[in-house]
């Protein structure tokens, strides 16, 4: 994830700790984390600052509600703050944890309240339209705007079969099995247009030149 | 179990959608296999990727002290994780398990633990004070099996959860069971766990929760408590 702050703010921070983080600098991803794994606030805030918009974001697509995306927001961080000790790089990004925390957190409160949820079949549709959403700062907003029109071109370069059940999966929570009962096709071949729909997000993802993150 | 076969499942694995058993299966391969471990950790940043494709919204700005306050006000731990390991399989609560082996039983176990329940809300009425839920991340009091383990309850705006990050295995037919006890002294199960390690339980709304309480129980649960709690933590509106 391109990170283009050169400040940050904190009303959190604290004395102490072994990861102190500069408040002139632009720490990557993975130093804040450290820093948040030493007690470090400031990190913390920082962290929120770069990423409450993805996680907030994302829930409140999940989940239809506002409401429900503040809780699912304020738990990411409160896991963010509690086993910042165990990030392992090389198992993906903080970015990408941080996704992997909030779809986590997101499904269980789906399957809490068994909401009744659309079928994103169309990565163009309504469910992705960019104009019906209050952004982020300007600079973010056209980071983002770029970042975005960016994967939902490579989505919709997915074969439908493909494209259908990493959806489902991905916005719906939805599981192998419920997959296969939606789509009518047995589970083997859920698995497999998982895999090989990942794989082809990930060519045209790779081809698309953008950069990742630290 | 083969490399390609576990190849096979780091997809559903890093979409979410992969079964317990599966997960499992793939934390086991990877452990000792750096190419998979890449592949994972290469697909699980395509994954995330796709988050991207919702247009970022700035959270209420109000949220921002609040959030970091809550989180703060945690416990930090020090245990590894597997940070893409996080989603779990769909396990819905069955209540067709949750049935004790006679009446007669039933009536002795909600004995014992009535007692206790009963000295706990006295303990909410009387006047010993307990300690009031400022933040929203409280660790329940742990004993017996469950001494040392870290259990806390997550406050969210209008709903609860526990978690665990290193919850003791319950034993061969057995299972940790999460109850809540009512201010009016009604005891109604919360869920039902049948694994040791990580463990996110959500609880859902709480109004009129005097007591959240968690005993080991047969394998499905029990209908009540067999029990005193081996971990507790009292509510206070």
């Amino acid at each position: 994830m391109i990170d283009r702050r050169t400040t940050m703010r904190s009303p959190l921070r604290r004395q102490g700790g072994h990861h102190r983080v500069s408040t002139t600098t632009v720490p990557a991803d993975t130093d804040l984390i450290d820093a948040v794994a030493s007690g470090d606030e400031t990190a913390l805030a920082a962290l929120y600052d770069r990423h409450a918009a993805l996680v907030y974001s994302l829930a409140k697509r999940m989940l239809r509600s506002a409401e429900r995306a503040e809780d699912v927001l304020q738990d990411v961080f409160t896991q963010v703050w509690q086993r910042a000790g165990s990030f392992d790089v090389t198992r993906g990004s903080v970015a990408a944890w941080l996704v992997v925390l909030t779809r986590s957190r997101t499904i269980d409160e789906l399957r809490l309240a068994h909401t009744s949820r659309e079928i994103p079949m169309d990565a163009s549709g309504p469910l992705f339209d960019v104009q019906d959403s209050t952004v982020v700062a300007p600079d973010d907003r056209v980071i983002g705007a770029i970042r975005s029109e960016r994967v939902r071109k490579a989505v919709s370069h997915l074969s439908e079969p493909h494209r259908v059940v990493i959806m489902l999966a991905y916005f719906d929570g939805r599981s192998q099995t419920e997959i296969a009962e939606i789509v009518g096709v047995p589970l083997g071949t859920v698995k497999t247009r998982m895999y090989h729909g990942l794989l082809r997000l990930r060519e045209f993802l790779g081809s698309s030149g953008w950069e990742g993150e630290s | 179990m083969s490399h390609d076969t576990v190849v096979a499942l780091i997809a559903p694995y890093v979409l979410g959608s992969a079964t317990e058993d599966e997960r499992h299966l793939v934390d086991a391969h990877i452990d000792t296999c750096a190419p998979c471990r890449e592949e994972l950790a290469s697909l699980a940043e395509t994954a995330a990727e796709m988050a991207h494709m919702v247009p970022l919204e700035t959270p209420p700005a109000h949220l921002r002290d609040r959030v970091l306050a809550a989180a703060v006000g945690a416990a930090q731990h020090a245990e590894p994780a597997a940070q893409v390991v996080e989603l779990r399989p769909r396990r819905r609560f069955d209540l067709q398990r949750l049935l004790v082996p006679s009446l007669a039983a039933a009536c002795g176990l909600l004995a014992i633990f009535s007692v206790w329940s009963s000295v706990r809300i006295a303990d909410l009425q009387g006047g010993r004070t307990p300690p009031t839920v400022q933040a929203s991340a409280q660790p329940l009091k742990a004993s017996g099996a469950l001494s040392g383990t870290t259990i806390t309850l997550i406050e969210g705006k209008r709903s609860y959860r526990l978690d665990a990050k290193s919850l003791p295995d319950p034993g061969r037919n057995r299972a940790w069971q999460v109850w809540r006890i009512d201010t009016d002294d009604q005891v109604a199960s919360l869920g039902v766990i049948e694994h040791g390690g990580r463990m996110t339980l959500p609880l859902g709304n709480l109004d009129g929760v005097a007591v959240i309480a968690i005993t080991l129980e047969p394998a499905g649960g029990s209908k009540l408590p067999s029990g005193t709690p081996l971990a507790e933590r009292t509510l206070v509106a």
